[in-house]
C-alpha cells in the first residue's frame, strides 16, 4: 500500500514538473529542452515531437526543409533531429502518419547528415534500415497511370455450322490464330492494377468438319478480329504480374461456303475469362494467358509482347 | 557393370543410407544462375551437394512445417540425409522418388487415367578426399518405368540413371566420366517438354562419355563426347559430341546455345539451340529455348529437319511456392504445315526440403492445313520426394 503511494506520488510529481516545463517552454518558446523531448512518449507523440523539433529549428535560424545547407550542427541539435528522425519512422510504421514528399526529403537530409553526428548512445543504422523498408513500401503503394503498345499471338477455336446442298447438317472447327496489334491503359501500383486493352488481329483459320456425314475443309481463311481485354492484375513481386481477364472478342471471318451450301457463325461477338502471367523487364514484359470464350468449343491463349511508356 | 556389380552397389548404398535431388533451372529467379551451386554435376540433374541441400531447405522450400523459432541456420544444419547432419566426410547419400498420375484426354470419351513411378532412385556420392567436392565418385540406381513404346517388353526396369568420377581441381575447371546426361539446352525437368523428347534428351537418355566444363571471362562453357549408352545394344549407341556455351551477363540473365551432332549406325542427329534463362524480381524467372534438329536416316538418306520452342516462366507467390505458365511449339517436318502448340498453366510447391509437388494442366492443339481438330487436355500431379 505504501509503495502504491509512494508511485502515485512520484507520478503526481511528474506531471507536475512537465507541466511547468510545458509553461516554460510556452513562455521561452525558443527553448526546447532534450528533457522534454525525452518525457515525451515516441510511441504516441509522433506528430507533437516532429513540430515541436521543427519549431526549435526555426527558433535556431534553422530551415528544416534546407537542413544541409548548414554544417557543424551542435549536439543538441543532432539530438533533436534524431528525435524527429525517429518519430517519422514510427508514426508510418504504426499508420498515425501517413508518409509524404516532403517529411521524406527530411529524412533523407537527417540520413546524410547523420554521417557526420557524434552521437554514441543513438542508433541512426537501425532507423535508417526501417526507413529504407518504409520508403519501399510507400513507393510500391503509389498509383501510376501508363499507356502501352503490344503485339500478341493469338489461338482459338471457334464453332460453325455447315449445310451442304443436300441440306445436310454439320459442325465445323474453324482454328483461327494469328498476330493482334494494339494498345491499353493501365493504372497500378506496386501490388495490383486495373488494364484495358484494345487490339486488331489478322488471323488465319482452318476450317474442318467434325462429322462424318460431310467432307469439307478449307485453310488460310483472313478473319478480322477486334479483341477487347480487361485485366486484374495481382503482383506478388514488383516485375511479375498473374492476370485475370474478360476477353470481349469480335471477329469476322470470310470462310467459303460449299457450293450451294452455307455457313453459318451466329456468335460475331463474343466474351470470356483469361488467367495469366507477366514478366516484366525494364519498359518491356512478357504475357501468357490462357482462358475460354463463351461458346467457342477450345482454349484461347494469348502470347503477348508489350513495351510500356512512363515508369 | 555387371549385374552382380550393381546388386552389391545397390546393398552397400542401402547399408549406408542415402538422394537424388534436384534444383531446377527456374531458380535463376533466386539468383543462383549456375548448377553446380547447388548439383555435383556442372549440368545439374543428379545429387543436390550440401550447399544445395541447404538452399533447398531455406530458400526455396516453404517452413510452416518447422517452428517460428528455429532459425534459418538449424534448418540448414539438418538438412543433409534424412534431415540429419552430415555424419560422415566421405560418403553423402540420398534416396530419390517421382510419382506422377497422368489423366489424358480430360472430359473425352477416352479419358484415361494413369498413375506411373517414374523414378525410385538410391543415389551416393563419394568425397574422395573427404573434405570438399573437389574430387568425387557419384552412382544412382533404381527404377525406371517401361517406356509405353516398350510396353510388354522386359527392358529391366532396375538399371543405373547415371555413374561418373567428376575432378574439380578449382571453380574455373572441372573433368567428368561416366554414364551422365548429354550436355545440351536447358535441362528442365518436364521430361514431356518437346525439348527433350524431341531431342531425345529425356530421364532415360543418358550416355557413356567425357565432360568438359570451365568458365572463364564469364562464359560457361562445356564440352562433352559421348560414345552412346554401353547398356544398349551396339548399332542403336549415338556416339558424337556436344558443346554449351553460356554467358553471365548477370547473375539473372544467362543467354546461351547449344549444338550436338552424333551417329548410330541407322541415325545421324544434329542439334542446334539458342537458349536463355532470366530472373525477375526474387524468385520469379523465364526460361526459353529454340532449337532445332536435322535427322537424317542413313538407309534411306531421307533427312528431315524439326523446330521446337519452350518458354517457361514462373512467379514466386510465397516461398515455396511458384504459379508458372509453359508455352511450347513443335514443327516436326518444317517442310511441311503440320504443328502442334502446347500451353498449361502449373503450379510447383515444396512443403519442406525433400517434398515437392506439382501440378500442370496441359492444353494442346494440332494444326494442319487439312484439318481442324479439336484441342486435347491432360493433367499431371507428381509427387517427388528425395531424403
Amino acid at each position: 500500500m505504501g509503495l502504491c503511494r509512494a508511485d502515485s506520488f512520484m507520478v503526481l510529481i511528474k506531471y507536475i514538473l512537465l507541466f511547468i516545463i510545458f509553461l516554460a517552454n510556452t513562455v521561452y518558446a525558443e527553448a526546447l529542452s532534450l528533457e522534454v523531448l525525452k518525457q515525451l512518449d515516441l510511441e504516441k507523440n509522433y506528430s507533437e515531437i516532429i513540430d515541436k523539433v521543427d519549431n526549435d529549428l526555426k527558433n535556431n535560424s534553422l530551415d528544416p526543409t534546407q537542413l544541409l545547407s548548414e554544417t557543424g550542427y551542435s549536439e543538441d541539435i543532432q539530438i533533436k533531429l534524431f528525435f524527429k528522425f525517429k518519430a517519422y519512422i514510427l508514426g508510418i510504421q504504426s499508420g498515425i502518419i501517413k508518409p509524404n514528399d516532403e517529411q521524406h526529403k527530411q529524412s533523407k537530409q537527417i540520413i546524410i547528415m547523420s554521417d557526420e553526428f557524434e552521437l554514441d548512445n543513438y542508433d541512426f543504422d537501425d532507423l535508417i534500415e526501417k526507413f529504407e523498408l518504409e520508403t519501399e513500401k510507400w513507393e510500391k503503394s503509389k498509383f501510376t497511370l501508363n499507356y502501352f503498345v503490344s503485339i500478341s499471338y493469338l489461338t482459338w477455336n471457334h464453332s460453325l455450322k455447315l449445310e451442304d446442298s443436300n441440306g445436310e447438317k454439320a459442325n465445323l472447327y474453324s482454328k483461327e490464330r494469328g498476330p493482334c496489334v494494339g494498345g491499353g491503359i493501365r493504372y497500378q501500383n506496386g501490388y495490383w492494377g486495373v488494364e484495358s486493352q484494345l487490339c486488331y488481329g489478322y488471323l488465319s483459320a482452318t476450317v474442318g468438319e467434325d462429322s462424318t456425314v460431310i467432307k469439307y475443309n478449307q485453310s488460310d481463311v483472313p478473319v478480322d478480329a477486334v479483341v477487347l481485354t480487361s485485366n486484374f492484375l495481382w503482383k506478388p513481386k514488383e516485375q511479375v504480374a498473374m492476370k485475370f481477364g474478360i476477353p470481349l472478342i469480335y471477329h469476322q471471318p470470310d470462310y467459303e461456303p460449299p457450293k450451294g451450301g452455307k455457313i453459318t457463325a451466329d456468335d460475331t461477338f463474343s466474351f470470356g475469362y483469361s488467367i495469366g502471367g507477366e514478366w516484366s523487364y525494364q519498359k518491356y514484359a512478357l504475357e501468357i494467358s490462357i482462358g475460354g470464350i463463351n461458346q467457342y468449343p477450345d482454349s484461347f491463349w494469348n502470347f503477348k509482347l508489350t513495351y510500356n511508356f512512363g515508369t | 557393370m555387371n549385374k552382380k556389380m550393381l546388386k552389391y552397389i545397390f546393398l552397400i548404398t542401402i547399408a549406408l543410407c542415402s538422394s537424388r535431388a534436384f534444383s531446377y533451372p527456374n531458380f535463376i529467379g533466386h539468383g543462383y544462375n549456375s548448377c553446380i551451386t547447388c548439383h555435383y554435376n556442372p549440368y545439374g540433374n543428379g545429387p543436390l551437394n550440401d550447399y544445395g541441400r541447404a538452399l533447398s531447405a531455406t530458400a526455396i522450400s516453404d517452413r510452416w512445417l518447422h517452428e517460428p523459432s528455429k532459425s534459418e541456420e538449424e534448418i540448414a544444419e539438418k538438412s543433409g540425409f534424412l534431415y540429419m547432419k552430415a555424419f560422415n566426410p566421405y560418403i553423402r547419400p540420398s534416396v530419390n522418388y517421382r510419382g506422377l498420375n497422368l489423366t489424358r484426354n480430360i472430359t473425352q470419351e477416352n479419358e484415361e487415367s494413369t498413375y506411373i513411378h517414374m523414378m525410385a532412385n538410391i543415389n551416393t556420392v563419394v568425397r574422395l578426399n573427404g573434405e570438399d567436392d573437389k574430387y568425387i565418385a557419384s552412382i544412382s540406381y533404381g527404377y525406371a518405368p517401361t517406356p509405353i513404346a516398350q510396353k510388354g517388353e522386359n527392358i529391366g526396369n532396375y538399371r543405373t540413371r547415371e555413374h561418373y568420377i567428376g575432378l574439380r581441381p578449382n571453380n574455373d575447371f572441372g573433368f567428368y566420366i561416366g554414364f551422365m546426361d548429354k550436355v545440351f539446352g536447358i535441362r528442365v525437368p518436364d521430361h514431356i517438354a518437346f525439348s527433350r523428347s524431341v531431342t531425345e534428351l529425356t530421364q532415360n537418355d543418358q550416355t557413356h562419355g567425357a565432360l568438359i566444363h570451365f568458365v572463364k571471362n564469364n562464359f560457361d562453357i562445356g564440352l562433352n563426347g559421348f560414345i552412346g549408352s554401353m547398356f544398349q545394344d551396339t548399332e542403336l549407341r549415338q556416339k558424337g559430341a556436344s558443346a554449351k556455351i553460356e554467358y553471365n551477363v548477370s547473375s539473372s540473365a544467362k543467354p546461351g546455345f547449344s549444338l550436338l551432332k552424333s551417329t548410330s549406325e541407322h541415325v545421324e542427329n544434329t542439334l542446334a539451340a539458342l537458349h536463355g534463362k532470366f530472373g525477375f524480381s526474387k524468385g520469379s524467372s523465364a526460361l526459353l529455348e529454340i532449337g532445332k534438329k536435322s535427322q537424317k536416316i542413313k538407309s534411306t538418306q531421307k533427312e528431315v529437319n524439326s523446330m521446337y520452342l519452350f518458354l517457361q516462366n514462373h512467379i514466386l507467390l510465397r516461398r515455396g511456392t511458384y504459379f508458372f505458365m509453359t508455352g511450347e511449339y513443335f514443327q516436326p517436318n518444317i517442310k511441311k504445315e503440320s504443328e502442334t502448340m502446347r500451353i498449361g498453366p502449373g503450379l510447383q510447391y515444396f512443403l519442406v526440403q525433400g517434398v515437392e509437388l506439382r501440378l500442370d494442366l496441359y492444353n494442346t492443339k494440332s494444326y494442319s492445313p487439312d484439318a481442324a481438330t479439336k484441342d486435347s487436355w491432360d493433367f499431371a500431379g507428381q509427387i517427388h520426394l528425395w531424403f
